[in-house]
């Protein structure tokens, strides 16, 4: 079981990197492009809960930052922290609209921690960057692109061909963070 | 019964904690010994194979999207078809997309042609190279470039549109290379400005400023004369790290502050990436 989650989180990774640079790069609004890495991690906390969510997220960023000439491993970080977070929120019996919002949260919040770690880190472009733009832009391609990466995301995780409906209605062991 | 599931639920709830905490602690170690520790060469050449791995894939990905993207292009410049009946804007929107098709690959013939005879830069050898992706980091002005080292190219080597310089090259693999841009606020450009209103050529240092915006002149003295339209080529001193003689912009504004030890005078670049399909790597590095 635990194996069968591995490779799943692993084909679900790759793939979703591959999408990323071969077509997500490709398209961009005021000069941002979308980034679909977190619905990786938003996706695998919904189904699997925030342990695994966590995990998926620590790797997930490893392979997005092989792309980026930031620092390696600061992506990882962010994934952890929104992997864990989002699994922790989540409610079950949650609907379609619920998810959205996540969504939405989610890539909002990823690109912001990842912009504040990044002042952290004092990588000399951030202040010079449109952050509220990117976060923008970066949230409503997600949520367009996950009204299908969803359905294809939940089908690699869980076999489950319902799509929207696997996503709304798995339940897991959640507990709150305190 | 209730009483004997409790522990179990605290030590689940403990070990989620721990395997965050772990996790979290994992990421912080990644990052300490990638950002200036002792596995930063490491994980650099990881990042060089993945790039290397994944170049052949951007430049099938531009390929197969550019076509599409022409479509798409098409379909907005003639909006008012869509109330016409499918079959027509169908036939309109193939025949659109045959002739974007056409117009782009004659552009890019042309690009190349202007490309292999550069007017600035004759004496000099220069590989053509594909552009497979603008700015892949919404942080960071780079483009990536379908040569690399197998073609000769190597980092510190200027890269160039017809029209004049673009960026030097940071990062190399066997097949692909990343330029970082003058417009990037790491670009530093020995310039010389070429005004009618001097005697003598004036020398000064081009800092970018950030995507579209221009790039802001140094170390110009208060007092010099210069005047919009000014031509802003790259330092022909010796110990440049830039061909002589580049075009890199012409002068937009000039902020004389009598208070200050020197100008504010921006540049407006000539090359813009977002709009060039190839562009040419000069196969020159600065003599040491």
């Amino acid at each position: 079981m635990m194996n069968s989650n591995i490779v799943k989180s692993v084909v679900l990774i790759f793939v979703t990197a591959i999408l990323q640079i071969s077509v997500i790069d490709r398209f961009s609004v005021s000069h941002v492009h979308g980034d679909i890495f977190p619905l990786v991690v938003i996706v695998a906390s919904l189904i699997k809960g925030p342990e695994i969510g966590a995990t998926v997220g620590l790797f997930t960023g490893l392979v997005e930052d092989l792309f980026l000439p930031t620092p390696y491993g600061l992506s990882s970080l962010v994934y952890v922290l929104l992997g864990y977070l989002i699994g922790m929120i989540t409610i079950e019996n949650r609907g379609k609209f619920y998810v959205i919002i996540v969504v939405a949260f989610g890539s909002a919040f990823s690109q912001v921690l990842w912009a504040l770690l990044a002042i952290l880190l004092q990588q000399p472009n951030i202040f010079n960057s449109h952050i509220a733009s990117i976060v923008m832009v970066v949230t409503v391609i997600n949520i367009l692109v996950s009204l299908l990466y969803l359905r294809f995301a939940s089908y690699v995780l869980t076999g489950s061909q319902k799509g929207w409906k696997t996503i709304s209605t798995v339940v897991r062991d959640a507990e709150p963070l305190v | 019964m209730a009483e004997s599931r409790r522990p179990r639920g605290g030590r689940r709830r403990s070990g989620k904690r721990s395997t965050f905490l772990l996790l979290l602690l994992t990421s912080i170690t990644v990052i300490t010994l990638a950002y200036r520790g002792p596995a930063q060469h490491f994980v650099a050449s990881i990042q060089r194979e993945a790039i290397t791995v994944t170049s052949p894939l951007q430049s099938g990905a531009e390929g197969f999207f550019n076509p599409i993207g022409n479509v798409i292009s098409g379909s907005i410049h003639y909006g008012d078809l869509e109330n016409q009946n499918s079959e027509l804007k169908a036939e309109i929107n193939n025949l659109k997309a045959q002739s974007e098709a056409q117009k782009n690959d004659e552009l890019r013939l042309k690009e190349i042609t202007s490309l292999l005879n550069l007017p600035y830069a004759k004496n000099l050898k220069s590989v053509v190279a594909d552009v497979i992706d603008v700015n892949p980091s919404n942080y960071e002005l780079t483009v990536e470039l379908d040569k690399g080292v197998s073609s000769g190219v190597e980092v510190g080597m200027s890269v160039v549109t017809d029209k004049g310089l673009v960026g030097q090259v940071v990062q190399v693999t066997s097949n692909s290379s990343t330029v970082l841009l003058i417009e990037d606020p790491r670009s530093n450009v020995a310039v010389e400005v070429n005004t009618s209103k001097a005697v003598n050529v004036v020398m000064a240092d081009a800092t970018g400023t950030g995507d579209s915006k221009p790039l802001s002149l140094s170390f110009v003295p208060p007092d010099t004369k210069l005047s919009r339209g000014d031509l802003v080529t790259t330092s022909s001193l010796n110990g440049s790290i830039f061909p002589p003689s580049i075009p890199v912009g012409i002068v937009t504004n000039n902020f004389d502050n009598s208070s200050s030890l020197q100008e504010n005078v921006d540049v407006a670049p000539f090359s813009n990436p977002d709009n060039v399909n190839y562009m040419a790597v000069l196969l020159w590095l600065p003599t040491p």
